[in-house]
């Protein structure tokens, strides 16, 4: 049994922000710095302080699911963007591709599949470990298609940064040679992105003809077995095309351990709820047992696209999805606004898009 | 996004299907995936597939000789193999396999329609020898001695070893030689006597001709059907001794196809026999030099014993195996070598899936995938699926029946269903047509109500009447039902077709004695305005429908329209006017009393609704009966169907005797030893949740003793919480 509960979900601000918006937040920081100064000089008029609030409370707003600035950044990509802009996936760095199949019994057999996932695990923290700061992205994407047989398309790729480490290639051949005791390693070159030619409410049609619906997964359940993925993507239950991917950006050892102290901290410090308190701190049991094992933390951003061949069959196969998340207990969020570059997070291409790629 | 530890992180890793693949032929989908499965052993690696044997393993239905079959055919059409077909089962037309060989041009040999010559000149002499001590083993497994085999071995050398009449005078009367020809007679005796069966005995007429045709060897399939033959039968291990030869010695020799395979339906009871196991076992091991693949189809490992079956699991690198029962997919998987979780999911397979093993490391279980051509020639179970048709449409029939009874709200007895005669229901219906055939008669045209269903409506209640004087209760239930449905849907809800309907279905239920069906259907006829036997009164005849005789409907009541006068439009008969008038007041009639009903339910519901606003499924009551204080409480299961009632005195030291009775249910206690009595305990089972429970409990006091009648009291509980003395009505206090 896994316990995914001990997931510590990163608030939207610690999402990630582009490097422009961390100037801002920087320069925001330091004008409320010199502000809060000069009025240690000059003690300011009442009414100063009611403004602050006001305008702090209008920036926290969070209608929907994101906050007000959040959804303005959103607003101006939907009026900019027709497309997924290139720039999202040319970031500078080493990308490595490869289709990566289990040995055929392996998700069936339940001491194999444990012993997959924690080879998995381990591939995970060394990828992690490669380098003094987080930066590594491994990305993982399923793809089926259904008709009378399915067909399934399942790449893995890695992701250096430029300047992470000296030698990316270096890093990308040692988890080469990981990732090939998982099963059948291939190295492939992936297909290109194709372009978003119409878009319509919470759906987009791409170049190939086909239209595309892509959920961001926001919620796991508490606990799942190991064939909870299994389960997921090979019971046909409907003939539904669907891609699901999985983005870990694994953490450092060190990081790993100082995010977990904090974790615990702000669990301990800011949560009245003793029943929530319990829960946190048996998490944070989990968390420790699994660092003192040498694990490492990682952070996962999963997305799921719903395929159609028109735009009443996507809308119907995305809400056939949401039936089956209800049951499977993950939340989907349907990334309003975003369906002409969310599509890109299931493909290969998403190995090398930067956190906030999709808000 | 979360941040979770990598242990925990990896199950969420989407690599979950494998891309192992085998090229050939589609078998099917895997069920595991989804995936198509490809699998011709011989085109596989031979690193992966060392032998390209298989095994087919499944109960009776699995579809084990389905996808044998398919994969057959498929080989040969698709890549030009040949197949020889061993086949012990069929259905009584023939063999299983007889409508695919014929599909594919090839040709179907019964047993008994050809005679071999194991002499026969066409045959090397080491085969003739090989085929005679096959044939030898087949009946008599000891007569095979060093001794008879020599004895044998001059004999086929006798120039009258011709035939096998002739052989076995060689043997008994031999040639003198190395050996005097007193021993070789000696030694020739019991080999002489085996091959006597052949001659004289019982399996006169396969192995005793003259002239030996052999089979032809270039056909795509050649089915041997054995089918005719008992399933016991000796004749047919040594049938089996003489195709394993041939095939061994002429066919795999002579054919030019790239690949062969020889086919063995049912194959245990030539796997028992040890003179064809040990041939077919020959055949296994040298299959890979031969171009040969054996295919082996048979229910289950465990008939064989354990060391042929270890062999043949050895032996067979490809193995599918349908639904067995757990015990039976034990043995199979320990066998064979499956993982658990194949093992597990064995006995749930559905026909047409199997859990197939190709080579040591891959398990698949996959749905074989039939196109409608493979489907008609793989057909093995038409018998079978002809009575499910038929039970299916009679089922079908029912069901429209009971829908049709729901939806008007008519408690109608449902006869015993064991009693169903689907052919004398499809008498009746054939009755029914040649009636409805009869009414088409008319020398002018009418419209179609007017004409031919009357007499059809009437004559049919009249055959259902009969039907149910003949016992056939449930069958003329339903016809009646039907005819009804079929009134109603033609003239109408209040019809006086319709309402006559209602009249023969109660006159079936008095008929099949449920005399409460008959009034309760009589009442609706009733409360419709009509006269329950009105047919029978216009045509002046008192109701002698009660009566047992069959003159109930002399005819049928068709006077007016049989001729009308031609310058009258038909259907305006001064009869029809009475009838629209008739029924216009009816249906007044009918709105009134349906009003007056609905009030008086609406009432019912509206006090019923006002119990469950108060309903609080706990009641009780304090109680003083012979200077014992006790507390009566009852408490309504979630479920609605029982409500479990108890009598408590606590630590009233006065009481020595509690005993509580109701609903058929009682318990008491009495105090022992023990410085209290126990409380007793009762569930009443009850149908309606809402409605009172009366119960009686009686209370033994210090005074009581063995024997003694302790004072009682009836006491009735309502779920709203209050109780009632039942005998005084008083309300009782609360033990709360």
């Amino acid at each position: 049994m896994y316990t995914l509960t001990p997931g510590y979900r990163i608030p939207a601000l610690q999402r990630g922000l582009s490097p422009a918006e961390t100037l801002l937040t920087k320069i925001n920081a330091g004008v409320g710095a010199a502000v809060i100064a000069s009025s240690m000089v000059t003690p300011p008029p009442v009414l100063a302080f009611g403004a602050v609030g006001a305008a702090a409370a209008v920036l926290n707003l969070t209608p929907g699911p994101r906050s007000l600035a959040r959804w303005a950044s959103v607003g101006y990509r939907h009026l900019r963007e027709r497309t997924a802009p290139a720039s999202m996936v040319t970031r500078a760095g080493a990308t490595n591709t490869w289709a990566l199949y289990p040995h055929h019994g392996t998700m069936q057999d339940p001491q194999r599949r444990a012993a997959f996932h924690e080879a998995f695990s381990r591939a995970l923290t060394f990828a992690g470990g490669q380098a003094r700061t987080e930066g590594v992205q491994v990305h993982v994407t399923h793809h089926a298609s259904v008709g009378d047989y399915t067909d399934h398309l399942q790449t893995i790729s890695v992701h250096v940064p430029k300047g992470l480490v000296s030698y990316p290639e270096r890093v990308l051949n040692t988890l080469a040679g990981e990732f090939a005791a998982l099963g059948h390693l291939v190295p492939v070159e992936p297909e290109p992105i194709p372009a978003v030619v119409d878009r319509g409410s919470g759906w987009a049609a791409l170049d190939d003809g086909r239209y595309a619906t892509t959920a961001r997964i926001t919620g796991w359940p508490d606990q799942a077995d190991g064939d909870f993925m299994p389960e997921l993507l090979l019971r046909r239950e409907d003939d539904t095309d669907r891609s699901l991917a999985v983005l870990y950006r694994p953490l450092p050892a060190g990081q790993s351990r100082r995010s977990a102290k904090w974790q615990d901290a702000a669990g301990k410090a800011f949560t009245l709820d003793q029943v929530k308190a319990d829960a946190l701190e048996l998490a944070g049991d989990t968390t420790h047992g699994a660092l003192v094992a040498g694990s490492t933390l990682v952070d996962i951003d999963a997305y799921l696209t719903v395929w159609g061949v028109s735009p009443e069959s996507v809308t119907d196969a995305r809400w056939r999805t949401s039936l089956l998340a209800d049951r499977k207990r993950i939340r989907l969020d349907w990334l309003p606004g975003q369906q002409h570059r969310a599509h890109v997070m299931t493909t290969a291409h998403g190995a090398s898009t930067q956190k906030g790629a999709i808000l | 996004m979360i941040r979770l530890p990598a242990s925990n992180a990896a199950v969420t890793a989407p690599l979950v299907a494998s891309d192992s693949h085998f090229p050939g032929i589609l078998i099917g989908r895997s069920e595991l995936d989804g995936r198509a499965f490809h699998l011709s052993p011989v085109l596989a690696d031979s690193a992966i597939l060392p032998s390209t044997n298989s095994l087919a393993l499944g109960g009776l239905g699995s579809g084990k000789s389905a996808t044998g079959k398919v994969r057959i055919r498929r080989e040969i059409l698709e890549h030009g193999h040949q197949a020889v077909v061993i086949d012990s089962f069929g259905e009584d037309s023939g063999g299983e396999w007889g409508p695919l060989t014929r599909s594919l041009g090839g040709q179907v040999i019964e047993a008994g329609q050809f005679t071999l010559n194991p002499c026969s000149t066409l045959l090397p002499p080491e085969v003739r020898e090989q085929l005679v001590r096959s044939l030898i083993a087949a009946v008599e497994p000891g007569a095979l001695t060093y001794q008879s085999t020599h004895a044998l071995q001059s004999a086929l050398n006798h120039p009258k070893a011709t035939n096998l009449n002739g052989l076995v005078d060689a043997l008994v009367a031999p040639e003198e030689g190395r050996w005097s020809a007193e021993k070789l007679a000696t030694w020739g005796e019991g080999a002489a006597i085996a091959l006597s069966r052949y001659t004289e005995g019982s399996l006169r007429g396969l192995f005793d001709g003259q002239e030996a045709s052999l089979p032809p060897v270039d056909l795509p399939i050649l089915s041997f059907d054995f089918s005719h033959l008992d399933r016991n039968s000796p004749a047919i291990p040594s049938l089996m001794a003489a195709v394993s030869c041939w095939a061994e010695h002429v066919w795999l020799r002579q054919s030019t196809a790239v690949h062969r395979h020889l086919v063995l339906e049912e194959a245990w009871q030539i796997l028992l026999s040890p003179a064809t196991a040990e041939l077919i076992q020959r055949l296994l091991k040298n299959s890979r030099k031969a171009a040969l693949s054996l295919d082996v189809l048979m229910h289950t490992l465990s008939d064989l014993g354990e060391g042929k079956a270890t062999d043949l699991a050895r032996l067979c690198e490809v193995a599918h195996v349908g639904r067995l029962n757990p015990e039976e997919a034990e043995i199979v998987g320990a066998l064979l070598g499956l993982p658990a979780w194949a093992i597990r999911e064995i006995p749930n397979l559905s026909p047409g899936q199997a859990v197939w093993k190709v080579g040591p490391h891959v398990v698949d279980i996959v749905k074989t995938v039939l196109n409608d051509e493979e489907a008609r020639l793989t057909d093995t179970s038409s018998r079978r699926r002809q009575a499910q048709e038929a039970q299916a449409e009679e089922t079908s029939l029912a069901t429209e029946m009971e829908l049709d009874q729901e939806a008007e709200e008519v408690a109608y007895d449902d006869q015993d269903d064991e009693d169903d005669d689907p052919q004398g229901l499809a008498a009746v219906f054939v009755e029914q047509t040649t009636l409805d055939d009869q009414g088409s008669d008319w020398g002018f045209e009418m419209p179609s109500t007017v004409v031919d269903t009357r007499p059809y409506f009437d004559d049919h209640q009249y055959n259902v009447i009969q039907v149910a004087r003949q016992g056939r209760c449930s069958e003329a239930a339903d016809l009646a039902a039907l005819g009804e449905r079929e009134a109603i849907t033609a003239y109408g809800i209040f019809s006086d077709e319709a309402v006559s309907w209602v009249s023969t279905r109660a006159k079936v239920a008095d008929l099949c004695g449920s005399p409460a069906t008959a009034s309760q259907l009589r009442a609706t006829v009733t409360r419709m305005g009509k006269e329950v036997n009105w047919w029978d009164d216009s045509n002046g005849t008192p109701d002698s429908a009660v009566s047992p005789s069959p003159g109930w409907r002399q005819e049928p009541p068709t006077p007016d329209l049989q001729h009308p006068i031609d310058d009258q439009p038909p259907g305006v008969s001064p009869r029809r006017k009475t009838w629209f008038a008739v029924s216009a007041v009816a249906s007044v009639a009918l709105a009134a009393g349906i009003v007056w009903q609905a009030t008086g339910d609406d009432q019912a519901q509206k006090e019923r609704q006002e119990k469950a606003a108060t309903y609080k499924g706990r009641s009780g009551a304090a109680l003083t009966l012979d200077g014992v204080d006790a507390d009566i409480v009852a408490r309504w299961s979630k479920d609605g169907d029982r409500v479990i009632v108890e009598l408590r005195s606590y630590f009233d030291e006065n009481a020595k005797y509690l005993r509580i009775d109701g609903g058929g249910e009682k318990a008491a206690s009495t105090r022992d030893e023990d410085r209290y009595p126990q409380t007793p305990e009762i569930a009443v089972p009850i149908d309606d949740r809402l409605a009172d429970v009366t119960v009686r409990v009686a209370v033994g006091g210090k005074s009581w003793k063995e024997g003694d009648r302790a004072p009682s009291k009836e006491i009735r509980l309502s779920p709203t919480g209050a109780a009632y003395d039942a005998e005084t009505g008083k309300a009782l206090p609360s033990d709360l």
